[in-house]
């Protein structure tokens, strides 16, 4: 580390960025490998030492010539691990280490692994990431910069403009400035409240205490969702830009950056983020010769999902159990140490920057009236194309299950799609050209929520999938007000109740009114958000409900207290595979002869219904409880 | 019972904390309270007295009356029919009742029993043999303290890095279950002491925040992500399969501490669910067979 690495002027920033920008322009390829936890899971990293390894046995020792990333989540998980190869932006899915030196001697040429390419619905090769119909739908501000940042390099970003909008805050813009800006822009929580952030930053600059602190609040704990685990890790310094604006213009000093400890790469990247941006100089003590000073430090989380909650945060942060308290005071005016803090989302954060550099006007382009700019979704569950969608406001459940999504997985019927993490609630077919934004749904009994979105086909039973919020949530509580606590456990017996199959007449209205209680009565929104998955399900799929109920039957196949596995004694051609693959020895048989399943002994795992060969799927799963050997469908009287 | 032997073949007297680490040197699930009550009855029977106190804590010591009557019996096992020569007595009853015995017995016996020259052999190698044994409490308890002054230093280190401020303290923990994959029990003691914490409050803070262990873990963390969308994607028919094959539930260690078996509301990688991760791989959606390979593989 060294001096000469400081940055300490507007115009030395500008300078750099030129320097940077003809240093990458010189050089002949470069290499972009998705390190997201999707493509690292896929082994993403050996793609990382085997093309070094071919830069070695091609004996290239001009380092500049060939520049090899390895970025942040590209989004389409489903295809990983990507590798795209620029200039000509080749985009290439599922790559194999043993693909590596094909597709490098052949990057070497200028040509085209043709095989590794997208394929559309006709087998035509997709050769540009943007032209591929789960990219071209979106809206990609905030996610489109990862592809050319090494996530792990702050000169990449400083490259793409990156510390400029900071940079003109602090030559240009007066604080009251910056806020009218972003009341203007019309930026609203990506945290799932969604409220406007610009009145957040102004309460907190109006409070009269000192010192202030702003959080970024990156304690992910949505089941099914990653987005914030997305920007962090590839785009760190989009995130501490966003956050050193921020701190400006409510006129704070000190930041801390929330993260849960879960996500190892991801404390990894930011720690590093911030050691390079404090050896230019970028955070410390007068930035960029402004006189503006700025410190970050990292706290982890150790797991637990109501610490999210802002009041819970800062207690956390100070050392003590995360639990939310009353907020007749919010933390915008004590927070922190009793201090007026400010709390915002990770994507909210990295907004700013592209808000400042782009102008208030050009945000409120994309979206809706009332929901501006666009949003990160994780588009998870039974779609064909999973992975993270950047889409602008407004756009239709529809569009983005169908079009980007690419529809139901093995092309099954579509049931219901789930938004907003355990907070949020389903959303049925009937309503899938409700426009997304904050207030649609709302109005829909979900909620926006941080952004996960997770699509359920007929074969999710929706009062499994709301005992397994609840339960989430139970699990979760804090336990400190008594409504949440105990309503969510009994709602949760009940629940339980009715999967077994031992459901009664009156629980239907008992679960609504526990819910209303719920919501009236707790203390903070992990109380009064419980009952949306409660209240959505009951108010659209009541019928599943009444079949548990009535008639012991779990239409989904899900619940397995009412679902036996059964041979079909037609098609079992007794190859012997299910009762290897049993863990439990329930099957029973001999070979060549059709085989049974004890179903005393079964323990429901499904196992041997994945392991029977496609040609015979001898094995089905049928509901309704099984009494001596015969399945009844309905109520016994 | 084990804590009156660590006493009876311990030099000096010891405190109750001192009991504790040699106690769970030999029977790891023991805890602080055990040791207190035991104390307790050992004292209220006259057994045991409180010797000399150092930094307000009683140490303990074996009654000079009653070590007559331990060594005596245990010198003298075959004679009046117990087998061993340690002492095994579980409750406080029984407690009682065997020790009336043997102090009629020995009230009773003359000193015509020593005159089997064959029966003073044997007990005499038998005491060589309780010293060495003796010997070997003492090295063990040594190299015990050694360990733990040790872990202290590490714990001193990680402190030194927070500054040891208190608005640290989850970090800190953090950073030391890492070190120790868990968090014993005498390094939170140490902890709370130096920080000026007090132990309630640790491990309130311990078992609020899911990712801290109070107990030992396995070798190799299997996590089997139960997130939203590996639950639609079947994660239960994973975990269900992943335990008929561990034979342990979630939360739980197998037997041979190999591998622990968590459960996780989201890995961050929905987009593969559902997702286990064994050691630090991902894995998609293994089947029956591939889980027993992977396990094998480990081992």
């Amino acid at each position: 580390m060294t001096v000469d690495n400081k940055i300490n002027s507007f115009q030395d920033l500008q300078k750099k960025a030129k320097k940077l920008q003809q240093q990458s322009d010189s050089a002949d390829l470069a290499f972009s490998i998705c390190s997201g936890p999707g493509c690292k899971a896929y082994n993403s990293e050996d793609l990382y030492s085997a093309i070094l390894e071919e830069i070695k046995k091609n004996n290239i020792k001009e380092k500049d010539r060939i520049i090899v990333r390895r970025t942040g989540c590209h989004g389409y998980c489903e295809m990983g691990p990507i590798v795209i190869v620029y200039p000509k932006d080749i985009c290439y899915f599922r790559v194999k280490k043993e693909d590596i030196p094909e597709v490098f001697s052949k990057a070497l040429k200028g040509e085209v692994v043709e095989r590794l390419l997208y394929k559309d619905d006709r087998g035509n090769p997709i050769i540009k990431e943007s032209d591929i119909p789960f990219y071209k739908f979106q809206k990609r501000i905030l996610l489109n910069n990862h592809l050319k940042i090494d996530s792990k390099n702050i000169d990449d970003y400083i490259m793409g403009g990156g510390y400029q909008s900071l940079a003109k805050v602090l030559r240009e813009m007066s604080p009251e400035e910056v806020i009218e800006e972003v009341k203007k822009s019309g930026l609203r929580g990506r945290g799932g409240g969604g409220f406007p952030t610009g009145i957040k930053w102004e309460t907190t600059r109006n409070a009269k205490s000192e010192p202030k602190y702003i959080i970024v609040n990156a304690d992910e704990g949505d089941p099914g969702a990653y987005m914030d685990r997305g920007i962090l890790e590839g785009n760190p310094h989009s995130v501490l830009e966003g956050l050193m604006i921020g701190a400006y213009a409510i006129g704070s000093n000190m930041g801390f950056v929330y993260v849960r400890q879960e996500y190892p790469i991801t404390v990894e990247n930011l720690n590093i983020a911030i050691d390079q941006a404090r050896e230019y100089g970028l955070i410390g003590k007068n930035i960029l010769g402004s006189g503006f000073g700025f410190d970050i430090k990292v706290h982890k989380g150790a797991g637990s999902y109501v610490s999210g909650e802002s009041s819970a945060l800062t207690t956390a942060i100070e050392g003590s159990v995360g639990e939310p308290r009353l907020k007749y005071i919010h933390t915008s005016v004590s927070g922190l140490l009793g201090k007026p803090t400010n709390l915002n989302n990770v994507e909210t954060f990295a907004n700013i920057p592209l808000i400042i550099r782009n102008g208030a006007d050009w945000f409120r382009s994309m979206g809706t009236k009332t929901s501006t700019g666009t949003k990160i979704f994780s588009l998870v569950g039974k779609v064909k194309n999973t992975g993270l969608v950047e889409v602008p406001m407004g756009i239709s459940l529809r569009d983005i299950i169908y079009k980007i999504g690419g529809g139901i997985k093995d092309d099954k019927k579509f049931k219901a799609v789930q938004t907003g993490g355990p907070s949020g609630g389903v959303i049925p077919e009937q309503l899938l050209d409700l426009p997304v934004d904050f207030d649609e749904l709302t109005k829909a009994g979900s909620m926006m929520g941080s952004g996960g979105m997770v699509v359920m086909d007929e074969c999710s039973c929706m009062v499994n999938v709301a005992h397994y919020f609840l339960k989430f949530l139970a699990d979760e509580s804090c336990g400190k007000c008594v409504p949440c606590r105990e309503g969510l456990r009994q709602m949760l017996y009940i629940y339980e109740r009715i999967m077994e199959g031992k459901g009664r007449e009156e629980d239907l209205t008992l679960l609504e009114d526990l819910s209303m209680l719920l919501r009236e009565a707790s203390l903070c929104a992990l109380g009064t958000t419980a009952p949306n998955i409660v209240l959505t399900t009951l108010k659209y799929f009541k019928e599943e409900y009444e079949a548990h109920i009535y008639y012991n039957m779990c239409p989904a196949k899900m619940c397995s207290q009412l679902i036996t596995y059964v041979i079909d004694k037609n098609k079992c051609a007794g190859c012997g595979i299910c009762i290897k693959i049993c863990p439990v020895d329930a099957i029973k048989g001999e070979s060549k002869k059709p085989h049974t399943i004890d179903t005393e002994i079964c323990i429901k795992c499904g196992s041997c219904i994945e392991a029977c060969p496609e040609k015979y799927s001898a094995i089905e799963k049928k509901t309704g409880l099984v009494k001596e050997g015969v399945i009844q469908g309905e109520k016994e009287s | 019972m084990l804590i009156l032997d660590i006493l009876l073949k311990s030099s000096n007297a010891l405190n109750a904390e001192e009991l504790f680490f040699l106690a769970r040197k030999k029977q790891p699930g023991i805890g602080l309270a055990t040791i207190y009550r035991t104390l307790k009855l050992l004292e209220k029977e006259d057994l045991i007295i409180r010797a000399i106190y150092e930094d307000d804590r009683a140490k303990y010591t074996i009654k000079d009356g009653s070590i007559g009557v331990l060594k005596d019996s245990t010198l003298k096992p075959e004679k009046y029919g117990s087998d061993k020569n340690k002492i095994k007595i579980d409750t406080g009853d029984r407690l009682k009742a065997d020790f009336n015995r043997k102090l009629n017995i020995i009230d009773k016996s003359t000193p015509d029993d020593f005159e089997d020259m064959k029966r003073i052999n044997t007990i005499q190698n038998q005491l060589t043999e309780w010293l060495s044994d003796l010997d070997k409490i003492k090295r063990e308890k040594e190299s015990v303290l050694e360990e733990a002054m040790e872990d202290f230093g590490k714990v001193d280190k990680i402190m030194d890095r927070y500054n040891h401020e208190k608005g640290n303290l989850i970090q800190i923990l953090l950073d030391v279950q890492n070190e120790y994959n868990w968090l014993p029990r005498h390094i939170l003691l140490y902890i709370g002491k130096k920080m000026d914490i007090p132990l309630t409050n640790i491990y309130g803070i311990t078992t609020f925040y899911k990712y801290f262990n109070l107990e030992p873990q396995g070798k190799y963390s299997i996590v089997a992500c139960v997130g939203t969308a590996c639950h639609v994607r079947g994660a239960m028919n994973l975990l269900q399969r992943i335990t008929s094959v561990l034979g342990v539930k979630p939360g739980d260690t197998t037997g041979d501490f190999r591998f622990t078996l968590k459960t996780v509301n989201c890995l961050g990688c929905c987009a593969l669910g559902p997702v286990v991760m064994i050691g630090n791989k991902y894995y998609s959606n293994p089947s029956t067979g591939q889980l027993k390979k992977i396990l094998k593989q480990l081992s």
